[in-house]
């Protein structure tokens, strides 16, 4: 914790020490006019503003340097106000004379300069200078008063006494200005924090519990505030933190981003042959995965990735390319579906020049020769046509094809990866897809879970997903919450990562922090329901839905079948009836 | 309140300046100052907008019809002079719009000259007499020494600026799509150092500035919760000073715009 952020106080709320950051807090956010200054001298660029009471009563000496400094004359009658920048003269200085029916007025000045508000009130005896943040009082018996002031508030402010030199001249050229203090506020007593912040933080504190915490509002800006207390100190001392919600943010942010760099390095490990898989999440089941690629990427066997639609097949057929010897080479990505049935043979293995009414002069190159020495990913491999399973096979045996009207064989260097949200057997067995071609194209099988199924790693695959998506949002790195974890993982995703991808992306865009909220979290209507792409019936469903409850609900009560009964309202005859119904009756614990 | 403000703030200039501020949500109309009539400078460049989009709608003009920039046309082209055109090669071939482009969003002179030919320095100042506005006035190209040495100046009114822009943010300039945008284009433009200098960085300024040896000018549309119009001149007077205080102006409209 930053001391910036700690104000050490005894237990009757005297101040001992205030962090830099919260003073500056302090100042910025109008919580406090200021009690005292420090010395120093007037700097380049600072703003002096000097007020005299009368202008007959300035001496030779202030006159000609505000003369000089100013390049005007000034008037010899008068309240007078003088504002300058110093040592810039590209700035022009601020002359204000008042008549007499002005000096009647409560304000006698209103005005930014050099970007800093100045309002100048003589309400009556005292005059009160304010700027946006602090303002300073003083009377002005002595004729004059100086004020110096930056863009952090007021450096030094003097009136001159009865009787007494001021000393405008002397700290224009440069003379060292003393020390000041309130003596109204201080009176040579020990500060309090009442004396520096406002009745709000007193009130809002008082009474706190020792050690206790509280979220108030100070100028419009939310603070949680703890309050520790040393009993071990003599007198007892208290310490407040206090941290407004942009420290909170800040420190979630740059923890989140430590986080995500521990679990990267964990879930992405280097894998033993130099191959690194960028696979989202560290489960049982991904990293049995990663080891099947490890194995597979680095040699040149058909690959046939098998998954739920959006489970990230493509990405992962991108990353097998990545990592295999062929990493050189080009990645063909092709969507069997989404090329029309009688053009694939020739977008697939391309034509000669003649081939058919409307081929191209000099014919066309197709996606074997593109991807020639690299891979070539056929995604959705079941919407092959069966008329062209049979060239499939031989490519992929003999290396060897025709091109459509070609009579010259070509050679294909080029690994295939092959990809199906479908059973490959049941289509053999529905006579949809070649069997010889399932056996050739079979032979390293890559199953990728449901998101479902590895619910568990569902933290891991968003602290790898959200630093991108916010990038490629170009909004502030996000972390989320616990609850909107919660609400997620509760989700039965049946869109998989792509659902995913796109939920985070909509919570990224609906956040209005750099915390994602459970409202920011839109699951739209199908919350927790589990639709497949096959058209399933209601009974179906429901006989799903129930195993599921019944399989959470023994989970739940450790096996105990009598306790699930009674946890779900239902007899015992009948949840064994159940149980059977849908093989859950063995593994159970004996009931006594 | 506004007013004692802006005069507490000018109380002891030199020479010659005018602050017209309009507060678009009541029609508040605030004019301080010494002056309302000055040297246009690139102000001018805003009559010609209005010109251009008026030809444009009356069907007067194409705004896609190109021409071709011929740098001996233009003797200004080897000034330094504000502007890109004259960077580019001789003979490119450039349109109508992108002329209003090049001239609202980077001043740029060449571009005002040329479209200048198109529109014609008469139709310009007739369409502003029949609009109601009897001080603006163009009467020359910019850098047009011969004109300059007979002492010609083309001039713009603080006072009436200020209604144009009115007019413009009601969207009854010449029409409500014209209006929308010419307002558009204004946001563009790049010369930030004095309104836009003291304002938040994504606040919207639809606005045209001027700098000259002995003026330095700029108007707009700002907005803010409150929109407001402010335009600023100031002449034979210190053009540094001035540019600071004009930037402590924008700050006391803006921060009355912020108030209630």
């Amino acid at each position: 914790m930053s001391k910036k952020n700690m104000i050490v106080t005894t237990e009757d709320n005297q101040l001992l020490y205030m962090g830099e950051h919260l003073y500056s807090s302090v100042m910025k956010h109008r919580l406090s006019r200021p009690f005292c200054y420090a010395s120093g001298k007037i700097k380049r660029g600072d703003i002096f503003v000097a007020l005299f009471s009368d202008a007959a009563r300035i001496t030779a000496d202030d006159r000609k340097l505000l003369e000089n400094v100013c390049g005007e004359r000034l008037s010899r009658t008068g309240p007078l106000i003088v504002a300058g920048v110093y040592e810039d003269d590209s700035v022009h200085s601020l002359i204000k004379s008042m008549t007499e029916e002005a000096a009647k007025q409560d304000v006698w000045l209103e005005t930014v300069f050099h970007g800093c508000y100045l309002k100048l009130m003589r309400p009556g005896e005292d005059a009160v200078l304010q700027t946006d943040s602090q303002e300073v009082k003083a009377s002005l018996e002595g004729g004059a008063a100086l004020a110096i002031l930056n863009e952090s508030g007021f450096l030094y402010f003097t009136v001159a006494e009865n009787g007494t030199e001021h000393r405008v001249t002397e700290i224009l050229t440069g003379a060292e200005f003393e020390g000041f203090w309130d003596e109204e506020r201080i009176h040579a007593q020990p500060v309090r924090i009442g004396d520096v912040l406002t009745e709000e933080f007193v009130s809002a504190t008082t009474g706190m519990e020792e050690d206790g915490s509280s979220i108030i509002r100070l100028g419009g800006i939310l603070y949680h505030v703890q309050r520790l207390t040393f009993s071990s100190a003599t007198p007892r001392r208290v310490l407040w933190i206090v941290r407004n919600e942009f420290d909170v943010l800040g420190e979630l942010s740059s923890h989140s981003e430590v986080y995500d760099m521990i679990t990267k390095a964990d879930s992405r490990k280097e894998l033993s042959g130099g191959y690194t898989f960028g696979l989202w999440g560290n489960d049982p089941k991904i990293n049995r995965i990663r080891f099947l690629l490890q194995k597979g990427a680095s040699t040149n066997t058909t690959i046939l990735l098998t998954g739920e639609s959006g489970t990230g097949k493509s990405f992962l057929a991108r990353e097998i390319h990545k990592c295999s010897k062929r990493e050189k080479g080009t990645f063909v990505s092709v969507n069997c579906a989404a090329i029309p049935y009688n053009l694939i043979e020739s977008e697939l293995f391309g034509y000669e020049e003649g081939a058919f009414t409307g081929a191209r002069k000099g014919g066309k190159a197709g996606y074997f020769e593109i991807a020639e020495g690299g891979t070539l990913f056929l995604d959705e491999i079941t919407e092959m046509p069966l008329s062209l399973q049979g060239k499939l096979l031989e490519v992929i045996q003999n290396k060897t094809y025709f091109r459509v009207g070609g009579v010259k064989k070509k050679t294909a260097d080029v690994r295939i990866i092959a990809a199906t949200n479908k059973d490959l057997k049941t289509q053999v067995r529905e006579h949809k897809f070649r069997e010889d071609l399932y056996y050739r194209i079979n032979v390293f099988p890559v199953e990728i879970p449901p998101l479902r199924e590895r619910i568990d790693s569902l933290y891991n695959i968003i602290a790898d997903l959200l630093p991108e998506i916010c990038e490629r949002l170009g909004v502030p790195q996000q972390v989320i919450s616990q609850r909107a974890m919660e609400k997620m993982k509760n989700y039965g995703w049946p869109g998989n990562i792509r659902e995913l991808e796109n939920v985070i992306e909509k919570a990224c865009i609906l956040s209005d922090g750099k915390v994602i909220l459970p409202e920011d979290v839109d699951l739209g209507k199908n919350d927790g329901i589990l639709l497949d792409d096959d058209v399933r019936t209601l009974k179906e469903l429901r006989d799903d839905f129930e195993k599921k409850v019944l399989e959470d609900a023994l989970k739940r009560c450790g096996g105990s079948r009598l306790q699930a009964a009674a946890r779900l309202d239902i007899s015992k005859t009948s949840l064994f009836e159940k149980l059977k119904k849908y093989g859950l009756g063995g593994g159970e614990k004996e009931e006594v | 309140m506004i007013a004692e403000s802006i005069n507490d703030r000018l109380s002891n200039i030199e020479g010659k300046f005018g602050v017209n501020y309009i507060d678009l949500t009541t029609g508040q109309e605030i004019l301080c100052g010494n002056c309302t009539v000055f040297p246009a400078s690139g102000g001018v460049m805003l009559m010609a907008l209005v010109e251009c989009f008026r030809a444009i709608e009356t069907g007067r003009l194409d705004e896609n019809m190109t021409t071709r920039f011929n740098r001996a046309d233009y003797p200004d082209a080897g000034t330094d002079s504000f502007g890109v055109l004259k960077y580019l090669h001789d003979g490119i071939e450039i349109t109508i719009s992108d002329l209003c482009n090049l001239m609202i969003t980077v001043s740029d002179n060449i571009a005002f000259n040329m479209l200048l030919d198109f529109l014609k320095i008469d139709n310009i100042n007739e369409t502003f007499r029949s609009l109601g506005y009897q001080n603006m006035r163009v009467n020359r190209k910019i850098y047009d020494f011969e004109q300059m040495k007979k002492g010609v100046q083309n001039y713009i009114s603080v006072r009436e600026m200020a209604a144009i822009f009115q007019r413009m943010y009601k969207g009854q300039l010449i029409s409500e799509e014209a209006s929308r945008r010419m307002i558009q284009l204004m946001i563009q433009h790049q010369r930030g150092t004095i309104i836009p200098h003291v304002l938040k960085e994504d606040m919207e300024v639809a606005h045209q500035t001027g700098f000259d040896d002995d003026m330095i000018l700029d108007g707009g549309i700002v907005f803010a919760d409150k929109p407001f119009v402010l335009v600023m001149a100031a002449a034979d007077t210190n053009i540094r000073k001035a540019e600071s205080i004009m930037r402590d102006i924008t700050s006391i409209c803006y921060r009355k715009a912020c108030q209630n």
